[in-house]
Formats: C-alpha cells, sequence, structure tokens
C-alpha cells in the first residue's frame, strides 16, 4: 500500500496554516490558555466566502472544510474521486449547546442547526457539498485511529484501482466541557496540553512532478505495548516497505507522557522531534504529524535549538500515542 | 411595538444565527424567506418555532398558521403580542 502526498494543508495551534512562513520563520511552540493550545485560525471568511453556508458552520467545521480547500487549491484535482474524513468526537461545541438546550428546556426542545452540526460526518458532507462531490464520502470516527482508518481507507481503495485521488480531512476541536472532564478523569497531568486542528491530505496513487513524499507504511496497534511489542512493530512496519530501522532519518514522536523517557524506549531514528508540542494532544493529533513529516522531507530541514536546519532525509516515521491505548506507526518517504 | 420589533431582531440574530447581520439592516416589513429579504430556509423556520417557545413562552397552535406568521419580523412581532402570556 502506497500513497503520494500531492498537497496538504494544517491548522493548528501553531501558525501552521500558512506553511512558508511557519518554516520560513524560527521555531516557536505555541503558549497554552489554562492548558489549552487553542488552534489559530485563519481568516475563515475568506476561506468559505458564502455568509449564507458559513452561519451555521461550528468551529470543527470551519477548520475541516477550511484544511480542505486548501489541500485542494493550486492542485489539478478540484474533485478528488474520494472523500475521507476523520474526527474522534465531531462537532462536540454543537454537541454540548444541543444537549444543553434539551437539559434546559425539560427535554421539549432541540435546536435543529446544533443536531445538524454535531454529527461527525457533518464537515464530511460539507465538504461533499461545497465541492459538489458525488463519489465516496466516508467519515471515521474510531477514537485515537480515526485518521489512520481514513488513510487505510483511501490506500487500500488506491492499491485495488478503485481511486486515484483522495482528500484525506481529520479535525477536532477543543471544548471547556471536555477539557473538564478529561480533568476530572486526571488526563491533563504530566504537562500534558489539549490541542486541537484540522489538517488535510490530497492523495494520489502515483507521483507527479511536484510530488515530493509518499505514506509506504501504516500500522496500528492496541495499548498497552510492552517495548518489544513496539520495537516489533516498527521493525515489521519497516522492512515490508523494503527499509532497515537505521535507514529511519527522522522519528516524529507524538507522545502524551513523558517524552525524554519515551524517546528513550523508542530509540530508532538519527533525528527525534516531540511533535505535539506545537499541537498539543488530541485525537486525531497524528494528522499533524503526518503533515509536519510530509513538510520536513519536502523541504530537507528538521528543527534545531531556535532555527530550521538544513538536513539530508529520505525516510520518516511518525510514531502516535493516545492516551496509552491506542498507537500508530506511519512511514513516509521521499519520491 | 417598536420595542418587540427590535427583541425579535436580535433573538433571530442570536438563534438562527445570522452572521454579519445587525438588527438595524433587518427591514421588519420584508419577507424572511424566499430570494428577497434575510433568504431564510426550512431548518431557520424551525429554528423561529424553538425561539418562539424559549423566548416569548408562545407554541405556534396551527402549524399551517405558521407560513403567515413567519412572513417578516412584523408579522411575528403582533402575533407575539397577540398571545404572549
Amino acid at each position: 500500500m502506497k500513497a503520494f502526498i500531492e498537497n496538504s494543508s494544517c491548522i493548528s495551534a501553531s501558525p501552521t496554516f500558512d506553511a512558508d512562513v511557519f518554516f520560513g520563520e524560527s521555531i516557536a511552540t505555541p503558549l497554552a490558555n489554562e492548558g489549552k493550545l487553542n488552534a489559530q485560525d485563519p481568516d475563515y471568511k475568506s476561506i468559505i466566502t458564502d455568509a449564507g453556508k458559513r452561519r451555521r458552520m461550528g468551529h470543527l467545521i470551519k477548520m475541516g472544510i477550511s484544511s480542505s480547500l486548501s489541500a485542494l487549491k493550486g492542485t489539478n484535482y478540484a474533485k478528488p474521486d474520494a472523500i475521507m474524513t476523520a474526527t474522534a468526537m465531531g462537532g462536540l461545541e454543537d454537541t454540548e449547546k444541543f444537549l444543553r438546550c434539551i437539559i434546559d428546556n425539560d427535554e421539549q426542545l432541540a435546536n435543529p442547526s446544533n443536531f445538524i452540526q454535531s454529527t461527525g460526518n457533518t464537515f464530511g458532507g460539507q465538504t461533499g457539498l461545497l465541492l459538489q462531490h458525488h463519489g465516496h464520502n466516508v467519515t471515521y470516527a474510531h477514537g485515537g485511529f480515526s485518521f489512520e482508518s481514513a488513510l487505510i481507507d483511501a490506500m487500500l481503495q488506491m492499491a485495488d484501482d478503485e481511486i486515484e485521488t483522495a482528500l484525506v480531512t481529520a479535525a477536532d476541536e477543543i471544548t471547556a466541557t471536555e477539557y473538564e472532564v478529561m480533568r476530572k478523569m486526571g488526563f491533563w497531568r504530566n504537562g500534558r496540553m489539549m490541542g486541537e486542528g484540522s489538517q488535510a491530505f490530497l492523495l494520489t496513487s502515483s507521483p507527479n512532478e511536484k510530488t515530493k513524499a509518499a505514506i509506504i507504511g501504516l500500522k496500528t496497534l492496541k495499548g498497552p505495548l510492552s517495548v518489544s511489542d513496539l520495537s516489533n512493530a516498527i521493525q515489521d512496519l519497516t522492512h515490508k516497505a523494503g527499509y532497515d530501522t537505521e535507514d529511519i532519518d527522522l522519528m516524529l514522536l507524538g507522545v502524551d507522557c513523558d517524552y525524554e523517557a519515551e524517546k528513550t524506549i523508542i530509540g530508532y531514528g538519527k533525528h527525534q522531534i516531540n511533535y505535539k508540542k506545537w499541537c498539543g494532544q488530541f485525537a486525531t493529533a497524528s494528522g499533524f504529524g503526518l503533515w509536519m513529516a510530509n513538510e520536513l522531507l519536502s523541504r530537507q530541514i528538521i528543527p534545531s535549538a531556535e532555527e530550521w536546519e538544513a538536513a539530508h532525509l529520505k525516510l520518516a516515521m511518525v510514531y502516535t500515542e493516545y492516551r496509552q491505548n491506542d498507537y500508530s506507526l506511519m512511514l513516509v518517504a521521499t519520491v | 411595538m417598536e420595542q418587540l420589533i427590535e427583541e425579535i431582531k436580535q433573538y433571530l440574530i442570536e438563534d438562527l444565527p445570522l452572521e454579519d447581520i445587525t438588527p438595524a439592516e433587518i427591514d421588519a416589513e420584508a419577507p424572511l424567506f424566499g430570494d428577497e429579504g434575510l433568504g431564510l430556509d426550512s431548518i431557520d423556520a424551525l429554528e423561529i418555532t424553538i425561539m418562539l417557545e424559549k423566548r416569548f413562552g408562545i407554541k405556534i397552535a396551527d402549524p399551517k398558521a405558521a407560513k403567515e406568521i413567519y412572513s417578516s419580523v412584523s408579522s411575528i412581532a403582533a402575533y407575539v403580542q397577540e398571545n404572549r402570556k
């Protein structure tokens, strides 16, 4: 299975929507606001120009549609063969408003707009409507494996020659209620910060002159994992793609707990990066990891203490952990 | 009546919601639905029904009458004034 990354877009807690600016400036990590890393939103009015369509969109939908439209912009694929979206929680802000209305009004009233916007598949559906796309359109709401499941769908269909292009978009949003519930569960300890954002990828089954990188392997693993489970999985994925683990130039680690300890345990990669310091922790954060892997391989740079510095990179692995339960590995290579 | 009309305009902006529109920009006599006026749709009609119940405690007894009641801000205000508890 292989999918080439034609273009991508990223909205996150860092100013990543304009990638040239983000990678052109000194390295900076976002500051948390009461434990939350809120997205740095682009000007949605300039991206979703129809005020009538925009007025009912919640934050998740605005992020998802904007990153999707941005990933398609400047490519030759105005309408991809398939749309796959990934969100663990869907429109959580609207879900909370909808439930609050029901509770406050003794189960007698329910806002239709909030209900429509609350469902997980709304931003995929609205992307389809905006693009006038009538093909395969599926949303994956699979917890910490949502984004990986969407990618697997795209890659399998490409392997079966069912599709040649796919728009794969991940999105999840922060709400104060979710943060509070997870705080009570004890999740926001040890410096963990809640994040949000949306990453979109236009994938193709064959490369062209613009293509810089491809996803050449993907694996999901259910925790708890021992060190040997993890090591075996990394070796297995790398070998199946025709590489040795020594070939991994860059390891992008998305860990929820102790980065320093986990970095040592994992051990692979000539360079290692903790990518969640730029985006925070959320169920589809692996989308940010893949976006960063593609950008660093395409630009041939790695972060040093303060600046992005030139490096020779061919192979990167994105390792993501979510709540010490859902783990994924994505192998990305230059083309 | 003028005050009630302004109140309803504000509730429409908040509850539908209407982005980038101020109360002053809503013509109380203009049609709310269709191509003219605000161009509201069927989901907005449901939201107005909820707005009337939540904000004024008014239930539309005859759903067929809703089309006429919801035709403009003025017609909604007249219905509210007549039926407010």
